[in-house]
């Protein structure tokens, strides 16, 4: 089946990129053929300059669910990564320890997951993704399972731990709002296969704030993604191959 | 952690806890006693309550009913250790293969849908009248549960996690080890526990059939004898057995499957946090204040 056809994209080192589309547009599975996790049929992906065959060390995956593992406390949860790479030493636990600050938990370090709400657990998540050492994040619908305020908040929390770290972040979302409030760069995409229908730079300064969403300049922002996201919907077979350009 | 217990234990809790057992058992003496004053039974078939309780304490202070109990408990327990590795060791390498998966299924369905103490005889005739035979046929009946559950359980971890595996690049064996085995342990033990009450089913089965000792043997003695009161504190020993096992393994499960039980993670919580300010204090260096590391960081 195709899934993603003719997707040709490009993110600069550092730069927030959020993919915004319908269900069953291809999001999901364009993260997953840069996270290497599946195969790519047709196309090239590179990050860093070396093309994506497997999943690597300097690009990341954020999944929707925390997916913590609930007989480790979060420290141990974020020490994840160093653990299965043979690399658990005094120095990871430490940058552990940071991490976990970074993303609000100081204080909840050799607390278990069932005793963390879902929005701590996904900081941990978060903070575990952080401790691969990442150069691209590539984060799946990080927040969909907390509620709206949680969410916001989390949001921002996001973009101001990507401020610091230097890394390109790739926001897959089907939340117009949030892709335009937390990218410099926001990418539609329509329905089988994915295609990209628009793509629009955010003009908004840094530090992003809540209160953005009500400018004026913004809305005219949600009203055009909206309008790229209004493309007739074809259920044509289409066998062609699934491509993908990026760098 | 010790005031927890402490106020578990205390007697109002306990108290509420305990009387409405209590009620349905004084409920049950009372009928009984009543179906014996009416003479609806004869107390030949169905001993006075108390006449079991003296006849218990006098088999408790026999030396000879502990080699009994001995003999049952051995069984019980080496046939279910027997059976749960069997188990496991097969269900493993399902969880792992399809090919293996598809290959067994059939197999131990049949054995499951097999009422299995029909194969006790023959197992008496291939083993022997000793332990052997009865642990074997413990064994057997303790071995479906453990491999049933074992094997769901390792097919029924989480996917997602699965993939947070294999995007960090884990082996198969870190996630074997990682994951499949700690993920699949609470469903395990549910196995487990069923399989540890039906072992001690398949060692007195054993006895029933052929055997020298044993509360089985116990058992089949005194109601031939019509001592029914004897009798009916040997099916209590049994029923203490029984406890005993299931509460070994509700134990081990508890200290286990410690992530599913709220104060065993406080209390891990705790110590791990304790060891770790004590660590710190020794290293001297507080990871706190600012970072600057974070950038650039590989």
């Amino acid at each position: 089946m195709l899934a993603v056809d003719h997707v040709s994209m490009k993110a600069a080192p550092g730069e927030f990129v959020s993919i915004v589309g319908p269900s069953g547009c291809g999001k999901s599975t364009l993260l997953r053929l840069i996270a290497g996790l599946i195969p790519l049929s047709e196309g090239s992906i590179s990050v860093n300059g070396r093309e994506v065959t497997e999943p690597r060390q300097d690009v990341a995956l954020m999944f929707q669910r925390p997916t913590l593992l609930p007989w480790r406390t979060a420290l141990q949860n974020a020490l994840l990564p160093p653990k299965l790479g043979g690399k658990l030493d005094a120095q990871a636990e430490r940058q552990a320890y940071e991490l976990l600050d970074l993303v609000g938990l100081s204080g909840f370090e050799h607390t278990y997951p069932r005793h963390l709400s879902g929005g701590m657990q996904q900081r941990v998540a978060l903070a575990r993704l952080l401790m691969v050492g990442v150069d691209m994040l590539l984060l799946d619908e990080p927040f969909a399972a907390v509620d709206q305020l949680t969410r916001e908040r989390l949001n921002l929390e996001l973009l101001r731990v990507h401020e610091r770290l230097s890394a390109t972040a790739l926001l897959v979302t089907h939340n117009i709002t949030e892709a335009i409030l937390l990218a410099d760069r926001v990418v539609v995409m329509t329905p089988r296969p994915g295609r990209i229908a628009d793509v629009i730079d955010v003009p908004f300064g840094r530090p992003r704030e809540q209160r953005m969403v009500a400018e004026p300049g913004f809305q005219e922002l949600v009203l055009r993604a909206y309008s790229g996201l209004q493309v007739p919907l074809t259920d044509e077979a289409d066998t062609r191959q699934a491509g993908v350009h990026g760098t | 952690m010790a005031r927890r217990v402490l106020h578990a234990l205390s007697p109002a809790r306990l108290g509420r806890r305990l009387w409405p057992p209590l009620v349905f058992l004084a409920i049950l003496l009372g009928l009984w006693e009543l179906a014996l004053a009416v003479e609806y039974v004869s107390e030949s078939i169905l001993p006075h309550p108390k006449d079991i309780v003296v006849s218990f304490w006098e088999l408790i202070g026999s030396e000879f009913v502990w080699d009994d109990i001995g003999a049952t408990l051995w069984e019980s327990v080496a046939g279910f250790a027997l059976g749960a590795a069997l188990g496991l060791a097969l269900a493993i390498p399902s969880g792992l293969s399809p090919v293996m998966r598809q290959m067994l299924g059939p197999y131990a369905v049949a054995l499951q849908v097999t009422p299995r103490i029909a194969i006790a005889p023959l197992i008496i005739a291939w083993a022997g009248f000793g332990y052997s035979s009865k642990i074997w046929i413990a064994a057997i009946i303790a071995f479906f549960p453990v491999y049933v559950n074992a094997l769901t359980g390792i097919l029924t971890v989480d996917e997602d996690a699965r993939e947070m595996f294999r995007s960090l690049g884990a082996s198969r064996w870190q996630t074997f080890t990682h994951l499949m085995v700690p993920g699949s342990l609470p469903i395990m033990f549910a196995g487990l526990k069923t399989a540890a009450g039906l072992a001690l089913v398949g060692a007195v089965v054993g006895e029933f059939i052929s055997a020298e000792r044993g509360l089985g043997v116990l058992v089949q003695q005194f109601s031939s004898q019509l001592a029914i009161s004897d009798a009916f504190a040997v099916i209590l020993m049994l029923m203490f057995l029984g406890l005993l096992l299931y509460g070994a393994m509700e134990w081990l499960e508890r200290t286990t499957v410690f992530w599913l039980h709220d104060a065993r993670l406080v209390a891990r919580s705790r110590r791990r946090a304790a060891k770790a300010e004590k660590k710190m204090a020794r290293d001297g260096g507080v990871p706190s204040g600012p970072q600057p590391t974070l950038a650039g960081r590989r």
